[in-house]
Formats: structure tokens, sequence, C-alpha cells
């Protein structure tokens, strides 16, 4: 983190500016979450309380949030035009009243403003329960055949859109190559079954 | 067995790795215009990609998410911990020196109540000693703590035993063996009195411990034998 990107306040607490706070959650700063967190947390939680409802989990609906908030971050989705408060307690918000609109008929009222988001968020976390329910070697032929590095927090499309050919998963794996394609083969059959089985999201892959 | 899916799937991954051969390539895509089965486990494969790589980037991001929040809450109960555990330390450390700059306030309120010489209280006994007192049922806390100077002077023939204040009863002086701890003498004594000359042939030679019945205070003296 650059010097010129925060301030001290009087008290020797350090303070972030919008600009910090971005570059910190694109890198993975802890100290950057630790000030997030102790900012903004006691906000979001009023926030959140000031629906009355207890299916709301102030301390879910701010990691979701935040998880969203960086994702969108790093995936240049956020381009600043509010500050990063203002946007992270708009994805919280929203996150609210989804989760409310699941259970009785609340007519939804989404910050269009704040927020850019083309992600289905829901369908992800439903595919993310699938992929565990995969084991670990599918996992890993997988990710190594949609060259798909877990660590890799920025998204290059042109580069990552390239299936990685089975002789070098093969390498990595330790298989034959034959072998590979048969496993992955396997393995997409089994998560298409399982996906396909899956009445959250079966609509969607339709 | 494999099933036509599994063949369809390797036709599509040999088609994207771009390894079909021109034939194979125009037949397949001419499949995927006619055949709704390959059509949708192709577009599955397509979307299937896209979707994986952002589920895993949120998995990775909420995993990381979770763990910052997780260090932060630690780090804010450990400060708490610790302002808890300084705030203790100092009230320990404040009343510690208060109680060191303060010390008379409680010792002259306990002697006070110790020495007030106005105070006879009702006592049950439960002591055997003093059993004058004990059976009276009255304790007075003063009575064997007088304080009593003693002196001495050693004659030829005698030996002068003087005592500050009067006694104000009667009583006896006691002798002592400083050896042994056995009273070896004891002489009456009036009220009224201050001093007893005794003839030097009547006190025993050796180390002796005197003293008057009643009173705290205790002399020595050293006596050799004359004979």
């Amino acid at each position: 983190m650059k010097l010129s990107h925060s301030i001290f306040s009087k008290n020797n607490t350090t303070e972030y500016t919008d600009e910090a706070i971005l570059e910190g959650i694109i890198n993975n700063s802890n100290a950057t979450f630790g000030f997030i967190y102790k900012s903004y947390f006691p906000k979001i939680k009023k926030m959140v309380w000031a629906f009355r409802n207890t299916l709301l989990q102030p301390d879910d609906i701010f990691q979701e949030g935040l998880t969203r908030a960086t994702i969108n971050v790093r995936n240049g989705k956020f381009r600043g035009e509010s500050s990063f408060y203002t946007y992270l307690n708009s994805t919280c918000r929203n996150i609210c009243l989804k989760e409310l609109s699941k259970h009785r008929s609340t007519e939804l009222q989404i910050d269009k403003e704040e927020i850019n988001d083309d992600v289905n968020y829901e369908l992800l976390g439903a595919l993310v329960n699938l992929m565990n329910r995969l084991d670990e070697k599918c996992r890993t032929i997988i990710d190594l055949r949609f060259n798909i590095s877990a660590q890799d927090n920025s998204t290059n499309p042109e580069e990552n859109s390239k299936s990685t050919p089975f002789e070098i998963v093969a390498e990595k794996t330790g298989l034959s190559p034959d072998n590979t394609r048969q496993r992955f083969k396997r393995c997409i059959d089994k998560l298409r079954e399982m996906v396909m089985g899956n009445p959250e999201i079966n609509e969607y892959y339709q | 067995m494999e099933t036509q899916d599994n063949i369809d799937i390797i036709v599509i991954e040999n088609y994207l790795d771009g390894l079909l051969s021109e034939q194979e390539k125009e037949q397949f895509l001419l499949r995927l215009e006619t055949d709704q089965e390959l059509k949708k486990l192709y577009q599955f494969r397509l979307k299937i990609r896209d979707d994986w790589e952002k589920a895993r980037q949120y998995e990775t991001t909420r995993e990381q998410v979770k763990e910052a929040v997780q260090r932060e809450k630690s780090r804010q109960r450990r400060n708490i911990m610790y302002a808890v555990a300084a705030s203790l330390a100092l009230i320990i450390v404040v009343s510690g020196i208060f109680n060191m700059i303060n010390p008379r306030d409680e010792s002259s309120e306990m002697a006070a109540t110790e020495t007030d010489s106005a105070a006879v209280e009702t006592y049950e006994p439960q002591i055997s000693q003093p059993k004058n007192y004990a059976d009276s049922g009255q304790y007075k806390p003063n009575e064997v703590e007088r304080s009593l100077l003693l002196t001495l002077d050693i004659k030829a023939d005698s030996i002068i035993f003087n005592w500050q204040p009067l006694p104000e009863k009667e009583t006896f002086l006691v002798f002592v063996s400083q050896e042994n701890k056995q009273e070896i003498l004891r002489k009456q004594i009036q009220p009224t009195s201050l001093t007893i000359s005794l003839p030097r042939n009547q006190i025993p030679s050796g180390k002796l411990i005197w003293y008057i019945e009643g009173f705290m205070a205790r002399d020595s003296f050293e006596l050799a034998n004359t004979k």
C-alpha cells in the first residue's frame, strides 16, 4: 500500500482513502479487510437490524456483501462512481431484500444506481456446493482443463477461456492423456447430472 | 460401455482443442444445428466453464473475506481482554498506592478501638488465662499491657529494685531463672510502694529475670557467687 493512499489521523489509527481500500482489496491485504470490518460493519449491522427480521444475520450479510463487492472490485465492475462504503452498503441491502423476498412477497427495490452486478451469486453459491461434492481429483482435472487457478484473483478472459490440452493436464496430474480425457469426461458427466438434478439451478442450464 | 453423451463430450473437447479434421468439424457443426441434445450438451460445456471459473473465484474470495473477518474479530476480542486485564491491574495498583499514601487513617482508627480505655466490653469467657478475668466475665484489655519502668541498684550487701509507676494494687516481685525459666523467688509488694531492698544472700546467684506480676515489663541481671 502506498503511503500517499492513506492518511493518518490524530489518534494514530490508520484511515484509508477509497483508492487505498480498492488497492488493498485487489492485493488481498489483511490490514485493508481489517479496516473495512472495523469501520463499516457497525453501520451495516444497524442497516440490517433496521429490517427487524430475524432471518437476516448481520455477520452473514456483511461477509456475503463484502465477498461480492470484492469480486466486483477485482473484476473492474466497481468503477468508483460512489464511495466504497456506499457501494458495500447497497450490496448488503440488496442481499437483505433478496433474502426477504425468498420468504415473503416483499417487493424488491434494489439499488440499481449503485450496483452494476450481472452475476447470479445464488447460482454461484449453489454451484460451489455441487463442486465440493465432486472428489478432489475431479476438481483438479476440471480446474486444469478449464485453465483456472484457485489463487488467481484477477481474471483475464482471453487467456483463461482457452482450454488446457489434455497432454498438459496429464503431465500435471501424473495420469496418461487418454486416462485424463476419460476422467474429465466422467467428471463433466457427473457434474451435469448433479446440476440437472438440482432444482435451484437446473433451469438456468436448460 | 460409452454413452452417446460421453462420445459427444469427446467430440466437443476435440472441437474446442482444434483437433477435428475439416470434414469432422463440418459434420460436428451440422449436427450442432440439428441435434438438440448435442446442442444442449455443447451449451452446457461452454456455460459451465464460465460458471466454474466464477464459482471458483467466489469460493476463494468468500474464504479470504471470512478469514479476514475472523482475524479482525479475534484481534478485537484480544484487545478487549487486554483492556479488561489492564483495567484490573490499574485498579489494584491505584488501590495499593492509595493504601501506601494513607496508612495512618486505617491504623489510627484501629488503634483508637484497641486503646479506648473507657471501653470495657462484656465478654463471654472462652479462655482459661487469665482465670480471674474469665471468671469475672469482664475483659480489661489494658490491664496487662500497662508499661512499667524497671531499674535496680546493686549494693555491697543488698540489691534495691525500683519500678515506676505505682502498681495500684497488692502484687508480687518475682524472680525467674534465665536458664530454665523456673520461678525461684517471690516477694509481696504494697500498692503504694515504688521500691524494695533485698539482702544479697536472699537472692540466688546466676542469671535472673525479675518483674512485677501483672505487668509486661521484664529486666535481667547476673549475680556472681559470693561464697
